[in-house]
Parts: structure tokens; sequence; C-alpha cells
């Protein structure tokens, strides 16, 4: 599978722009954001997609010709990661439908997920989900829920040393069962970890994200709009005027830069059903990041709404 | 926690398995309506026991038609707990489908009384009255829950009739369908669809008058005495 990689790297760029920082913001220069997987050091889209719900639509050709539309969007727009499971009903199948309708896919990084508590179903589960994308390698294979994580991780390690996978992690959601996944980031030889994280819920930035650094584990953030919680709670609410500051032109950059700003993550999945909305959350590549200081300020600006 | 689709998906889904599924989705609507006409017009206790076989009969094909087809080969695609679903559907047929060969267990028939009454209309809320809210919200009538072929329309029909009976049918039959107003009222929750909480309580409220048994009251008893 081929990739578009860019030149401009932002772990990169916040190292030789901290000296460019202007009001507490770290300033890049344009191009696309990316973010390393320290494993390899391959660097790859900052904004990915996530399928949960979104892409479970099942038969329905109309809302899979809509799908098709954000996938297109995502795409023009250079986004990279696409991650499923599954766990998300007919979601793989709808993915492997799209692509296969596309004409240009290469900046995919194909991610998706093992779920089952059988330790032998795992192998038949990642040959299904092959058959859905319709791809013979997966970039990234990650033990969904830490769901017999002990089992599957020696699958995939096989999986990986037989070139059908390139990278392997776990994940939780809901900042569940974080004790269990530091343990598992600390002894299980992993490339990749996924976990929640966004501007309401933080309890990632004491210990997981600090560790994944220490680790050198590339870090993959789901929820950062909560699903669509963030939204119900800000979108009536003004946009502080200094978010143009790191050039943040609507609530969703707003949330994903964030994110993004920690110098720990590697790239984040929102979700969308929506074109336009895709490409609000795609314009989050561009830019500047906020810094430490930046980010507390955004952090304390949604609290006080 | 999160259902795995939305209520956009799910009446997509609807529409699709309707289409699919004609003529036997408005079958179930037919046969529902036959049989409330015919325990609405009355019938004498003899009859109603001889009935109440075809009707458990007919109770028990719903149930393992909405467990198979909606549950296990629709609804199995978008959600992962589609299949425990379809299991407890398949087993409250499999009841009814014990009951309707074993006659005389069962009583169809209109009680006549404030019970009767309720349970009639909590049978005609899953024949017309959730179908005909969801068209006054807007929704597409080629998407319509239906009894016979949706599980929320069914489910109400069901204790509905069960209330509306003569004499109180065994209590076991009352466990899944409530267990299905728990499932109406989380999906009501999760999806943001107020609708399916009024499902879920009409079940809940249905299930509580049809098996709690009126105490006797400390005066009735010492009269006795």
């Amino acid at each position: 599978m081929r990739r578009k990689t860019s030149g401009l790297t932002r772990r990169g760029l916040l190292g030789a722009a901290a000296g460019l920082a202007l009001a507490g913001t770290v300033r890049a220069a344009p191009g696309r954001l990316t973010g390393p997987i320290p494993s390899t050091g391959e660097r790859i889209p900052a904004v990915g997609m996530g399928t949960w719900i979104t892409f479970n639509v099942g038969r329905s050709e109309v809302l899979r010709r809509e799908r098709l539309e954000v996938l297109r969007a995502f795409f023009a727009a250079g986004g990279g990661m696409i991650d499923s499971s599954p766990m998300y009903g007919s979601s793989e199948e709808v993915v492997g439908w799209c692509l296969e309708r596309l004409d240009d896919t290469r900046g995919l990084i194909s991610a998706t997920k093992v779920w089952t508590p059988f330790g032998a179903h795992g192998r038949e589960q990642l040959a299904d989900s092959q058959r859905l994308w319709g791809l013979r390698t997966f970039d990234l294979v990650q033990v969904h829920n830490l769901v017999n994580w002990e089992s599957h991780l020696e699958m995939l390690a096989e999986a990986k040393r037989q070139g059908r996978v390139r990278y392997i992690g776990v994940t939780t959601s809901h900042g569940s069962r974080h004790a269990e996944l530091e343990r598992v980031m600390r002894q299980a030889p992993i490339d990749v970890v996924q976990f929640t994280y966004n501007i309401l819920d933080r309890e990632a930035e004491s210990r997981l994200l600090p560790l994944a650094a220490e680790r050198g584990l590339g870090v993959v953030v789901n929820r950062p709009f909560r699903q669509k919680a963030l939204f119900r709670l800000f979108a009536d609410k003004p946009l502080p005027p200094w978010a143009h500051e790191i050039d943040a032109g609507n609530w969703a950059q707003f949330f994903l830069k964030f994110v993004l700003g920690h110098p720990a993550v590697t790239c984040t999945i929102p979700a969308t059903t929506r074109p336009e909305h895709m490409a609000e959350n795609m314009g989050a590549l561009q830019g500047r990041l906020p810094d430490a200081d930046f980010r507390r300020r955004m952090a304390d600006y949604v609290a006080g709404l | 926690m999160e259902l795995p689709y939305s209520a956009e998906v799910y009446f997509a889904l609807l529409a699709e398995y309707n289409r699919a599924s004609f003529p036997a989705a408005v079958l179930g609507p037919a046969l529902g309506l036959a049989v409330l006409a015919w325990i609405w017009t009355g019938s004498p206790p003899g009859r109603a026991r001889r009935a109440a076989g075809g009707i458990a009969a007919l109770l028990a094909a719903a149930w393992a038609w909405v467990g198979w087809a909606h549950q296990l080969r629709y609804m199995a695609e978008l959600d992962f707990l589609a299949p425990s679903y379809g299991a407890a559907w398949l087993a409250q047929a499999a009841l009814f489908a014990l009951l309707a060969a074993r006659p005389g267990t069962l009583a169809f028939g209109f009680r006549g009384d404030l019970r009767g009454l309720a349970g009639l209309t909590v049978a005609l809320l899953g024949l017309v009255g959730y179908p005909l809210a969801l068209l006054s919200l807007g929704q597409d009538w080629r998407a319509l829950p239906l009894v016979g072929a949706a599980p929320n329309p069914t489910a109400l029909f069901t204790v509905g009739l069960l209330l509306a009976m003569r004499e109180r049918p065994p209590r076991i039959l009352f466990v899944i369908p409530l267990a299905w107003a728990v499932v109406a009222a989380t999906s009501a929750y999760l999806l943001r669809f107020p609708l399916d909480y009024a499902v879920g309580a009409a079940i809940a409220a249905a299930t509580l008058i049809g098996t709690v048994r009126p105490g006797r009251t400390p005066a009735a008893s010492d009269a006795r005495r």
C-alpha cells in the first residue's frame, strides 16, 4: 500500500518553532500535520477517521453512498487512518464497499481490531476483516478493549512477522480499564495504544500519555468530541476570539487541536456522517498547534462556559 | 454506553426489511386486527378456550418471525447484541408454541372489566397507535414497525392480549416482554428517541397489572373467620 507522506513533520515543527512561540502558541509552517509511530519513525496524518456508529449503515445503498462522499472528502483533505472494528456492526463492510468505489485511496492507513473472548477465533476474525476491507495487509490491528489481549497479541505478533500486519496495539475507550492498559503498555511488545482523550476527559494526561512517550508508543486518540457531546455542550457558545492564534476556525478544529497539541499524540480519529463536517475536521491538519500553556488556556475557557 | 447504530440507520433498515418481507410484513397487522375484533365482539368461554390454541400459535409465529428475521437476519448486521435478543424472542415463541399445543391453558377473550379494557388499549397501541405516532413524527410509512414484524409493536400487542384474557395467563409469559421493555426504554435513551420510553412504560405497566394478584383486605379476611 502506498502512502502519502509529508516532508513537514509535526514534532519536527514543534521543536524547530519552539523559539517562535507567540502568545502561548507554537507556530507551525504551512503543511499537513503528521504524528509519529515511534517504533519505526513513520509519520502519519494527525487527523484520521473513526467508524463507530457512523459507518454502521447496513444494507442501505442511500446511506452507503452518503458515507462514500464522507470518505471522498477525507482522502481529498489528506486523511490517513481509518479505524474500525468487528464490534461496529457493518462498519468494516461499508468501509470496504466505499474503498472499492474510490479512485484514490493512497493515503489510507488501515486500522481495525480483534474483538472476541476466544483466542482461537482471533485469527478467523482478522481474516474476515481483510475480506471485508478488501485488503491483504493491515497497517494497524489492535486488541479491542483489551479483550483476551494476551492471546490476541501473540497471534498479531505472528501476523506482523509474516507481513500481514505492520503495527499492533491495544485499545480502551470511555476512560475505562486504565490500570490494566498501563500494565499492557509496560510489558507487551506493541507499537500503538488507543484510548479516549478530549478537552473534558483528561485523565490520560496524568499517566497514559507520559507512559506512551516513555515507552515509545504511538498514541491514537478516540472520542476527541466525546461522541457528539462537546458540540451539544458548546456549539451555541462563542469560540474564543484567540482561537485564530492556533488557526482554529470552528469548534471542531478547536477540540481537535487541543488533542493534537499534546506532544505524545500521534493522531486522533473523529467520526462524522457528513462531508462538510469532515472538511471541518480535516482543517485541523493545517496551521499552528497549541503548546502546553495555550492548551491550559483552552481547557480553562471550556470549563468556564 | 452507546448503541452501535443511529435511529436514522435503524429506520433505513426497517424500510428495507419491510420491503424484503412483503407481504409477510402486512400479514401481522391484518391477523392482529382479526384477533382483536374476535375478542371485542365477544365469545362464549368455551369457544374462547378452543380458539386460544390458534391465537397462541399466531403469537408463537409472530415472536419466531421477529426473532429470526428481524433480530438474527437483519439487526445482527448492525448490533452485536441482536443474536441474544433473537434467542430471547425465539424462546418466547417456544413458550407460546408449547401452550398452543396444550388446550385449556390459555383463555383469550375480553374480560369486560377495567383490566380487560387496559389490555385491549395496549394491544391497540401496538397494532395502530405506535405506527401512527411514528407517522405523525414524520417517519416514512415504508419504515413503520408493524405487529408481527418488528419487536416493539409485537411486544405491546402481546402483553395487551395477555392482560385482556378472561383468566390470568402464566406469569412466565410476561418475563421476556418485560425484558424487552427494558431494552426499548434503554434504546429510547441511547438513541434519543423519546417515543420508545412510552413503549417500555406501557409494556411494564401491562406486566405489573397482569402479574400482581390483588391481595385480600384485612376486613375481608376477618369477615370470613
